[in-house]
């Protein structure tokens, strides 16, 4: 908690504005006399939360089951192709440029082209949930590897520490914030690739998640169901990024700073 | 626990970045076994850049630093004291100290116990679970300070440590320092921006000076070898540091 404010506000000034939002949300539809099919009011779309709640629940799993393999994978594979690149020169000055640029192509591309190699369904989902983390994670953590104060990195050529010490008991604590930084995009990419996907991989999805019931509920025009897929994708993301900002406090508590902004934007 | 330490001969020792004036020209200079020299002089003048060549983080351009008369630069053990204390955010006090013994494959007792010993010599036995964050800027130079001394170093090489300190915090740093010393028997070469630092600390006082850039000379400190706070009241103190001052000054008007 900051010093500068007090649980009663950071509990009631959300509160406050969620309430005006939700006002304003009514308000917009009201002047405009919007049907639901265009625009449901909040309580229809908790109601078709309600309604859908067996079909919902079960599409969030199978959504969260792709983007939980899809993140591990990248951040799993995405550390340890970063200790690669740190490690070997070759590596980092042939093929860092490419994990650079791959950052840049657009999920749907990736979900086009996956979904064509890959069977629909699970695979597929989690490979686009990975691709789109991996680089990400490789790209902080790598800028992380080699941001070592030059200092740092002298006293250990002067304790005449093999390069494997520097690596291990200097570089890779030292790059873990940045490691935290990469993993949090991964985390809130990792919902929406795999939503993606299930988007492009939905015809012949079984049981596929959120974003197949979107394309469902989009065919029978069922926009507060729409919105009610939609929101719990964005709780998804929440909780993935939540995870990881808990891990992150885990391992960085003792030493690291500026922990407190992940919680308190102040 | 004497160390072993060499003697340092510098031959006509001069260094250049690139192509970039000389910061250092013809440096010449013997220093004994166990001396401890202060380098000072004004700012950009190369202090650091000595410290950095003693140490071999960097080459001279020209010219040689011998060790025990050695010419295929095979180098004592040294340690060198950064400005900024530079520990490790993530490694506690105790971590930070053992981190050289752990480095060289010291078992993991062994590098403990010897941390844990430097740890009260430093005076600071009851923060060694404590993360650098949680210490003072004081502190944290001690933290340095054992840090160095955990592999029982024959040259110790210091820049400015304790120049961000406040001065009471700093004059007791500089007796810890002397004892330590006058124990250990290491060489040491301090860089400073005090007269009155370099005057307590100093057998001898190397002054720098910035253009041209050569040494400009060498004052002997003639004050006994123990040296405690009191000493730092006495007339023949405040006598030595005028007189170097002024020969500070005289050199550096020219
Ligand atoms: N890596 C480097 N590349 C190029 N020039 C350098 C480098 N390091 C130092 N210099 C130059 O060498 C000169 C001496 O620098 P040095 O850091 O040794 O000064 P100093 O006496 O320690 O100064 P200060 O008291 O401010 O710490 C300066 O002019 C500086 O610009
Ligand atoms: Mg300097």
């Amino acid at each position: 908690m900051s010093p500068t404010g007090t649980w009663r506000e950071y509990i009631g000034w959300p509160l406050l504005f969620g309430a005006g939002l939700l006002g304003l949300w009514y308000a917009v539809k009201g002047i405009f006399a919007l049907p639901a099919y265009t625009l449901p009011a909040p309580h229809e779309v908790l109601g078709a939360l309600f309604d859908q709640r067996t079909a919902l629940a079960r599409a969030a799993l199978a959504t969260a089951k792709g983007s939980l393999a899809g993140f591990s994978a990248a951040v799993g594979l995405g550390f340890a192709l970063s200790l690669l690149i740190a490690a070997f020169r070759v590596l980092r000055i042939g093929l860092y440029p490419y994990v650079l640029f791959m950052q840049m192509v657009p999920i749907i591309a990736t979900a086009a082209i996956i979904v064509t190699w890959l069977d629909a369904g699970l695979p597929s989902v989690a490979a686009i949930a990975f691709l789109i983390g991996f680089f990400p994670v490789v790209a902080s953590t790598v800028a992380g590897l080699h941001s070592v104060p030059s200092e740092q990195v002298e006293l250990f050529r002067l304790y005449k520490a093999r390069p494997w010490q520097e690596l291990f008991l200097l570089r890779v604590p030292s790059s873990l914030p940045y490691f935290f930084t990469g993993a949090k995009i991964a985390a809130t990419l990792a919902v929406i690739g795999s939503v993606t996907g299930e988007i492009f991989a939905g015809s012949t999805a079984r049981g596929g998640g959120l974003g197949f019931m979107i394309l469902i509920y989009k065919s029978s025009v069922n926009t507060p169901g729409i919105f009610a897929a939609t929101l719990l994708c964005c709780l998804l993301g929440f909780l993935f990024v939540g995870a990881v900002l808990l891990l992150k406090r885990f391992f960085l508590r003792k030493w690291h700073d500026s922990l407190d902004t992940d919680f308190n934007p102040l | 626990m004497i160390a072993k330490a060499p003697e340092i001969e510098f031959r006509r020792v001069s260094k250049r970045f690139g192509a970039g004036p000389l910061v250092l020209d013809g440096l010449d200079l013997k220093v004994s076994p166990g001396e401890f020299i202060c380098v000072i002089g004004p700012s950009g003048c190369g202090k650091t850049t000595f410290l950095r060549m003693v140490a071999g983080l960097s080459r001279p351009s020209g010219g040689e630093i011998r060790f025990d008369a050695q010419a295929d630069g095979t180098r004592p053990e040294l340690a060198f004291i950064f400005q900024d204390a530079t520990l490790l955010p993530w490694l506690t006090v105790l971590g930070n100290i053992e981190l050289p013994l752990r480095l060289r494959g010291e078992p993991r007792a062994e590098r403990r116990a010897t941390a844990a010993r430097l740890t009260a010599e430093v005076g600071l036995g009851a923060v060694g679970d404590y993360h650098p964050r949680q210490l003072s800027g004081g502190m944290k130079m001690r933290v340095s300070l054992a840090r160095a001394l955990s592999l029982s170093p024959d040259v110790l090489l210091l820049d400015e440590p304790f120049g961000a300190l406040d001065a009471i915090t700093r004059n007791r740093l500089n007796e810890d320092l002397l004892a330590l010393h006058r124990r250990e028997g290491w060489t040491a070469f301090f860089v400073t921006h005090s007269v009155t630092e370099a005057v307590f600390l100093a057998d001898r006082i190397l002054v720098l000076a910035a253009e041209p850039a050569r040494v400009e000379t060498i004052i002997p400190v003639d004050l006994p070898r123990a040296r405690t706070l009191a000493l730092r009241e006495s007339d023949e103190f405040h006598d030595a540091v005028a007189e170097a001052t002024r020969r500070m000054h005289s050199v550096l008007a020219r």
